[in-house]
């Protein structure tokens, strides 16, 4: 009996135990497909979602914007600027979009053909259906196009049509920089100038601010080639520097070209006289061998030189160019030019003294410069003692007007050697320039040499380089180019190198002219003098008014050359 | 068969599952739209540099000295002053420095002659020259013409 109840009991805790898991069984069922239901539930609310709620017109610039996105460079990454010293643009990237057409997947040829000359007027109707024709995959249509351009050929609305996206370097100061900041290729690799020798900072980003002043750059080409034009000379090259600095102003080589169109310029126009130009510049060359003498020799002013008789040594006669058939003191020999006079104090200079202030102010050896394109100078080897004359006044030494430039400034500037550099560092002062640079000439001699500069401007062969109310200085020089037989008279080499203001100077500005041919207003002359010296006298009278430099008139008296007079003979006639 | 209660702790526990669901749904759908958002954003402003930039180099080109130069000439009857003109003594003209700036919160107004009224003689007011008739003008460079000289090396 007790079995039975027990076997009962037991048997309503089987069925309450299979009860209990056929209901958890069937609990974890419910469970399962409320999830799925919720699963399911959740797709359609998403889809419902994505399909209504998402959907909204898209506004037209958001639509045509993701169509215009640009496959590679974004603007960052593009070439970045180069900029003059006072932030204007000299070079910058622009991107472009090129048109080409996918002619497998034109819908209507005709009408896309219609259309497209219709946009583009130098497309003909039938050139352009002829290309749609093509069995290529890729044509190009039109490279370069302007953004309203582009806008117009979207609005076609032709799949078959797509655009690849260029970056296209621009010049926009055109060939009055051409030299200096040079042009890209068209992969946009820098070929020469600044873009060559600044290819891979540019490359990366970052721009360059260079020493340029694109108002003097232009007051310099616009002298230089009514110079050129008016004595009809092959070419000219100037340079206008900062003598404190050593920053270059300006650098003009002319013939220059279109720096958009290098590939169709000749090559006299790429050729870079500024720096890849050596020439035997003559008679500027006597600032050096002077200022040589006067440092080395404490001689004054009053010291004299028989220049009565050409000088001979050896086989060689040195001859003046106008011979005052006399003695000249030094400020004579320097205004007049006497080649006699200089070769003398070149001599008493002596071979291994002159040759080392020559290499000291650097103009033997090829410089240190931003560009890429540096020439050698070219340098008598072996070095005799007749080159030592020949070199006091400027034959026999050929050098770039870039170094000569720099050299004058750094005897000018009170005698402390300057670099000429294109590119703008405001880090440095005048002041720690010129304490931290090598000492080249003594201040006296500096001085004495600026009041000689003076001397040639008021009363040497540099007359015409005056501007009244501002002290110019400066020296001419006319020198004979070399050909095969020798030296050729009817060949010139006309320059004219000006400092100012010359009390204290600031500026260097030198200006070469080669073969220029007298005219019968310059009474057929095409000396330094003639040619170069007014040119020089314009630019100044540009600059001043550009610069903002206030005339300083001084009386006879405070002029600055005024105590070399008295070493110089008045002359009966002139 | 017993009825079995659905505990409010249940019910709360699954109310918050599908609530939490739904705001990350929510959450990772408005991130998404604001991510579109700064795409497109991000575009228009890469399209608004690149007019910047077109923009500069026109500006830059247009004020090319040379084309200044030549547009001065043209149309101003203006001349670069010579240095004889230019003159730094003139004690009846007031110093830059002593002309009160509205600006300034120290002003004070500061009395001064007036500058003579009468002319120089010898000066004409700077007219606006009209070009000589029948002279041919140069056809003016501008910038369309600039980039139009660029796509004809690149026409193909």
């Amino acid at each position: 009996m007790i079995f039975l109840r027990q076997a009962r009991r037991n048997a309503s805790k089987l069925i309450g135990e299979r009860s209990s898991s056929l209901d958890l069984a069937r609990g974890r069922l419910v469970l399962m497909s409320a999830f799925f239901i919720l699963a399911y539930m959740l797709m359609a609310a998403r889809a419902v979602d994505v399909m209504m709620i998402q959907a909204h017109p898209a506004t037209e610039t958001a639509d045509v914007a993701t169509l215009q996105e640009s496959e590679n460079a974004s603007v960052a990454m593009s070439r970045a600027d180069i900029l003059d010293r006072n932030g204007e643009l000299l070079a910058t990237t622009i991107k472009t979009a090129s048109l080409y057409a996918d002619p497998y997947l034109i819908s209507d040829r005709q009408k896309t053909a219609e259309g497209l000359s219709k946009i583009f007027p130098d497309l003909s109707y039938g050139e352009t259906l002829r290309k749609l024709q093509d069995p290529r995959r890729f044509v190009w249509i039109k490279r370069n196009l302007m953004p309203q351009e582009q806008h117009k050929v979207l609005e076609l609305g032709e799949p078959g049509l797509g655009f690849k996206y260029e970056n296209r370097r621009v010049y926009p100061q055109g060939q009055l920089t051409s030299h200096l900041v040079g042009y890209a290729g068209v992969d946009n690799q820098g070929l020469a100038g600044i873009e060559r020798g600044f290819n891979k900072i540019l490359s990366e980003g970052k721009p360059v601010t260079l020493t340029l002043d694109i108002r003097l750059q232009h007051a310099l080409r616009r002298e230089m080639a009514k110079a050129i034009g008016d004595f009809n000379a092959n070419a000219g090259v100037g340079v206008i520097m900062d003598v404190r600095t050593g920053d270059i102003l300006a650098g003009v080589s002319m013939p220059d070209f279109d720096p958009h169109d290098a590939g169709a310029a000749g090559k006299d126009n790429l050729f870079n006289r500024i720096t890849l130009g050596t020439y035997e510049l003559g008679s500027v060359f006597k600032i050096f061998s002077t200022a040589a003498f006067l440092d080395t020799h404490n001689v004054p002013m009053s010291a004299s030189f028989d220049a009565s008789k050409p000088l001979k040594r050896g086989r060689f006669t040195i001859n003046d160019y106008h011979a005052e058939d006399r003695v000249l003191t030094i400020p004579e020999i320097f205004m007049y030019s006497s080649n006699i006079g200089t070769a003398m104090m070149g001599d008493a200079v002596g071979t291994e003294r002159l040759k080392s202030f020559y290499q000291d102010v650097g103009l033997l050896t090829p410089m240190e410069f931003e560009l890429p394109e540096v020439a050698r100078p070219q340098v008598p080897n072996p070095w005799r003692e007749i080159n030592t004359l020949t070199a006091s006044y400027g034959h026999g030494v050929a050098t770039t007007p870039l170094q000569m430039t720099a050299a004058v400034s750094s005897i000018v500037n009170g005698g402390y050697l300057v670099h000429p550099h294109l590119v703008l560092n405001n880090n440095v002062t005048e002041k720690q320039i010129e304490e931290q640079s090598m000492r080249v000439v003594s201040p006296e001699t500096a001085h004495r040499m600026r009041q000689l500069l003076r001397l040639v401007v008021t009363d040497g062969t540099g007359s015409k380089a005056n501007v009244p109310g501002y002290a110019v200085g400066g020296k001419t020089g006319t020198a004979e180019k070399s050909s095969a037989r020798g030296y050729d008279h009817k060949r010139l080499l006309s320059s004219f190198v000006g400092v100012f203001p010359i009390d204290d100077p600031k500026y260097a500005i030198f200006i070469v002219v080669d073969e220029p041919k007298g005219t019968k207003a310059s009474y057929g002359y095409a000396t330094g003098g003639w040619v170069s010296a007014p040119a020089v006298a314009r630019v100044v009278s540009s600059m001043v008014s550009i610069l903002g430099l206030p005339p300083e008139p001084v009386s006879a008296e405070q002029e600055f050359s005024s105590t070399l007079k008295q070493y110089v003979a008045v002359k009966g006639h002139d | 068969m017993k009825r079995k209660r659905i505990k409010v702790r249940t019910l709360a526990i699954y109310g918050l599952a599908l609530l939490s669901g739904a705001m990350l749904l929510h959450t990772s759908q408005s991130v998404q739209k604001a991510e579109e958002k700064l795409h497109e954003i991000k575009i228009l402003v890469d399209q608004e540099k690149e007019s910047i930039g077109v923009l500069r180099t026109e500006w830059a080109y247009l004020n090319n000295p040379e084309r200044l130069e030549t547009l001065a000439k043209k149309y101003l009857d203006l001349k670069a002053p010579a240095p004889q003109q230019i003159t730094t003594e003139n004690p009846e003209l007031p110093e830059i420095n002593d002309i009160a700036s509205p600006l300034s919160e120290e002003a004070q107004p500061v009395s001064y002659t007036p500058v003579s009224t009468a002319k120089p003689s010898a000066l004409k007011s700077p007219s606006r020259k009209e070009p000589a008739p029948g002279s041919k003008s140069p056809p003016e460079k501008d910038f369309n013409t600039l980039m139009n000289q660029m796509t004809k090396e690149g026409a193909q």
